[in-house]
């Protein structure tokens, strides 16, 4: 008989299933004997590029990554597959069906074109729109070379079609289909994408927005426009892609950084409004590991809403921080003519110089004509609405806000046979690390670490300090119904620690407490962002039953073992 | 020489001691060396490391700790409290500053700048106070090109406030007044933020070793 330590262990292993190299997929030989070996060139693993000035320092010259370069698509002809069309949008009403398949594509970015993956020919794939209640069947199948399933990020859904490979279901082989019924309780903006080889798939463009509609027409304030950012970035050079890894994640550090900025998978976004319009913008962060900090010139912006709910009041604000998995409603007037650009400012850092270097990434651009809006609603933008209907949803968890904290998790990393040169550079700056690792400060070292060195390791507290073993919390059982504090901290202190959006499957969650400081302005959410050294107080509402994920998002750390799984019992219904 | 190989299903198959690519060897530029706080060591260190050294690890490869603490590493600072330091010119005193991040409806508070937003809570203690004088708390920039007046420290010796800027000072001086808008009088005591540690040596715990500690 197992114990639970390692029937759990065997869980873990088995939720995070990888396939071999000799399961990679089907590969047509189209090309020229030219082309394959260009071909071949290109799929050698090769340092990224480096954003910053930065040394390569000589004992790291001749290292690459412990695992095998990927790249999608080899031996397909580029100039044969499909250009990307941007996405459509898909009305689905209770008891529609959508079929949905992911497969190769080709992306012109620029003057290159790469091979990337899409949904029925979009990327990102089709944006859904149904009503809160309703539930749609979709037939998802599988046409890219590796193994995966789709998750339904932030849906509270019923738990076999919750996505997760070895918990939920099986990893959908390249060539074969999964029926997913997904049932929307909650109003709001989610994202579906690959759960299995997610740092590759969801990476190459497998993702889409779905936005619920509320049941009520002025839940929201009315606007002029909706649009939609789906931010991500892309790591290119001149040869196109850089590999990815393909036995275990590599940039098992700090997860994998793109040089190229994209919203909507395009480079240089653009939209086209009348002066004076009220435009709402639906925010998803869909990149593997960057933290966006958005803003748009002057124009004034409006917080509405984030992952499943409207916040308990609307709040102004000149920017918006988004990591990755995390969703926010904003609305944004713009009263003036002119061109207003979307742009992430950062303070980079460069560990090298020891210094923060402002850098500002444009995304793209509102551009904003002489035409009046047809219909002002900046009378509506100026007002600050308090919203009602969620002050009363968040009140029947008031009475748990002051009870004790009833599970407690730790985020560490473990590294392994990391290169010496490695441990000796990192070991140099041990004395302070950001809250936010806004830009990849390390590439060299990042882009040599994988999940076969690295563990990410979500743990209970260990009694006298942390010189045990660890291993991933246990044997997590509530009952449906169950109101739980969860406490997740965050040290500053360990092998390079760095932040983490924390992701809970299935369920949804106020942050109660921030460093010991209680929150005032709530709002339901899946997603929260753990800053290093950060300690945050969750109430979790246990509110759907099943085998459950509490992973980081960052698709190269949950490949590195950042994931438990917790059981929540069926109660007869209240 | 580089080994190459592609598997039977395609699939390129990984070699060690791969040559790095131009692009790579490119980044080396002499002006970002120039800039290396830590070049010295840093290269010395590396250079005496072979290039595919690896830790020991257990007979199945998997123990899992964190081997380089031990060997070189201060403890890592606390991100959220710094000690405030006497200088030469004064008396007495001592005192802590504690930074927690700002609240914010996101899990960052960032302004739109990306330089955090941090509330200060700075305590002194011990301070021999002279009749006449007040105790202003100032935050700087590093440069101190930016110079701004947290508060006065009344009997309670506590002064609260905010700073948006990612590296900074704080340091308590002597005024004549109250009502000063600029800093005058000699300073009494110093801290500085966590993240300067980043760029001095006592930011990297390899020099504890030399005597220089954290």
């Amino acid at each position: 008989m197992k114990s639970p330590g390692a029937a759990s262990a065997a869980l873990l292993l088995a939720v995070l299933p990888r396939v071999t190299a000799g399961q990679a997929g089907e590969r047509v030989e189209t090309r020229s004997a030219g082309q394959a070996e260009e071909e071949a060139l290109a799929a050698r693993w090769r340092m990224p590029p480096m954003e910053m000035a930065m040394p390569m320092l000589p004992g790291l010259r001749d290292l690459v990554p412990d695992v095998s370069p990927f790249l999608p698509g080899l031996g397909a002809d580029l100039t044969e597959l499909p250009e990307a069309r941007p996405p459509s949008v898909v009305r689905l009403t209770d008891g529609d069906t959508l079929d949905l398949e992911a497969a190769l594509l080709r992306r012109t970015l620029g003057d290159r074109a790469v091979k990337l993956y899409g949904f029925n020919g979009e990327q990102p794939g089709p944006l859904i729109r149904v009503r809160r209640g309703a539930t749609i069947v979709v037939r998802f199948r599988n046409r890219i070379e590796l193994p995966i399933t789709l998750r339904w990020h932030g849906v509270r859904l019923e738990n076999r079609y919750d996505g997760v490979p070895g918990l939920t279901q099986k990893p959908v082989s390249p060539g074969e289909s999964f029926v997913y019924r997904v049932r929307f309780d909650d109003p709001g903006l989610f994202w579906y994408h690959p759960h299995q080889h997610g740092e590759i798939a969801q990476d190459l463009g497998l993702y889409g927005n779905i936005l619920v509609e509320p049941d009520r027409t002025d839940y929201y304030a009315p606007v002029n426009r909706e649009a939609f950012l789906l931010l991500d970035d892309l790591q290119v050079d001149e040869k196109g892609l850089l590999p990815y890894g393909f036995e275990a994640p590599n940039n098992a550090l700090m997860g994998r950084f793109g040089n190229l900025r994209l919203v909507n998978g395009e480079p240089a976004y653009s939209l086209e409004v009348h002066r004076g319009e009220v435009v709402r913008f639906y925010v998803t962060n869909a990149s593997n590991t960057r933290t966006f900090n958005l803003s748009m010139g002057q124009a004034p912006m409006k917080l509405v809403a984030a992952d499943l709910s409207k916040y308990e009041r609307e709040v102004r604000v000149p920017n918006v921080p988004v990591a990755p998995g995390q969703r926010y409603v904003i609305d944004v007037h713009f009263p003036t003519p002119g061109r207003v650009a979307i742009t992430s400012h950062i303070q980079a850092m460069n560990h090298f110089a020891g210094v923060f270097e402002p850098r500002v990434d444009t995304l793209g651009a509102v551009v904003v004509d002489e035409k009046a809006v047809q219909e002002e609603y900046a009378e509506e933008f100026e007002e600050l609405r308090e919203n009602e209907d969620v002050r009363a949803d968040v009140e029947g968890l008031r009475d748990s806000f002051d009870r004790p904290v009833d599970r407690e998790l730790v985020l560490s990393a473990r590294v392994g046979a990391l290169p010496t040169v490695v441990l000796a550079v990192m070991a140099m700056d041990t004395l302070y690390y950001p809250p936010i690792e806004w830009n990849d400060a390390m590439p060299m070292m990042n882009w040599l670490s994988t999940g076969r060195e690295v563990r990410w390791i979500v743990h209970e507290p260990v009694a006298g300090g942390g010189t045990a073993e660890l291993r991933p919390a246990v044997g997590w059982r509530f009952r449906q119904h169950d109101i739980v504090k969860l406490r997740i901290r965050n040290p500053a202190r360990g092998f390079h620690p760095m932040q983490h959006p924390i992701h809970l499957h299935g369920q949804r969650f106020l942050v109660l407490e921030r460093d010991g400081v209680r929150q005032s302005n709530f709002v339901w959410r899946d997603t929260v962002l753990l800053p290093v050294g950060a300690t945050v107080d969750l109430l979790v509402e246990m509110s759907n039953p099943g085998r459950w994920m509490l992973n980081c998002q960052i698709p190269e750390h949950l490949g590195s073992g950042m994931a438990i799984t917790f059981t929540v019992l069926p109660s007869p219904a209240r | 020489m580089t080994r190459w190989a592609v598997s039977r299903s395609g699939c390129p198959t990984r070699a060690r001691r791969e040559r790095p690519l131009a692009a790579a060897r490119a980044s080396t530029r002499k002006g970002s060396v120039r800039r290396l706080a830590v070049a010295p060591f840093a290269l010395a260190l590396v250079a005496l490391a072979p290039a595919d050294s690896r830790l020991p690890s257990a007979s199945g490869g998997t123990v899992l700790s964190t081997p380089s603490a031990g060997l070189w590493a201060c403890p890592t600072a606390d991100p959220q409290r710094v000690l405030l330091k006497a200088t030469s010119s004064t008396g007495g005193g001592s005192g802590y500053v504690e930074l927690t991040m700002a609240t914010s409806p996101f899990g960052v508070s960032v302004s739109p700048a990306g330089h955090y937003l941090f509330d200060l809570k700075v305590a002194v203690q011990q301070l021999r106070r002279r009749p006449g004088l007040s105790y202003v708390v100032w935050v700087a920039t590093p440069e101190l090109d930016r110079v701004r007046k947290l508060g006065v420290l009344g009997e309670g010796g506590v002064v609260s406030g905010q700073v948006d800027w990612n590296k900074f000072l704080v340091f308590v001086t002597a005024e004549t007044s109250t009502e000063v808008s600029t800093w005058k009088g000699p300073i009494l005591l110093t801290a500085l933020s966590p993240s300067g540690l980043m760029h001095t040596m006592r930011g990297h715990g390899i020099f504890e070793a030399h005597g220089i500690g954290c």
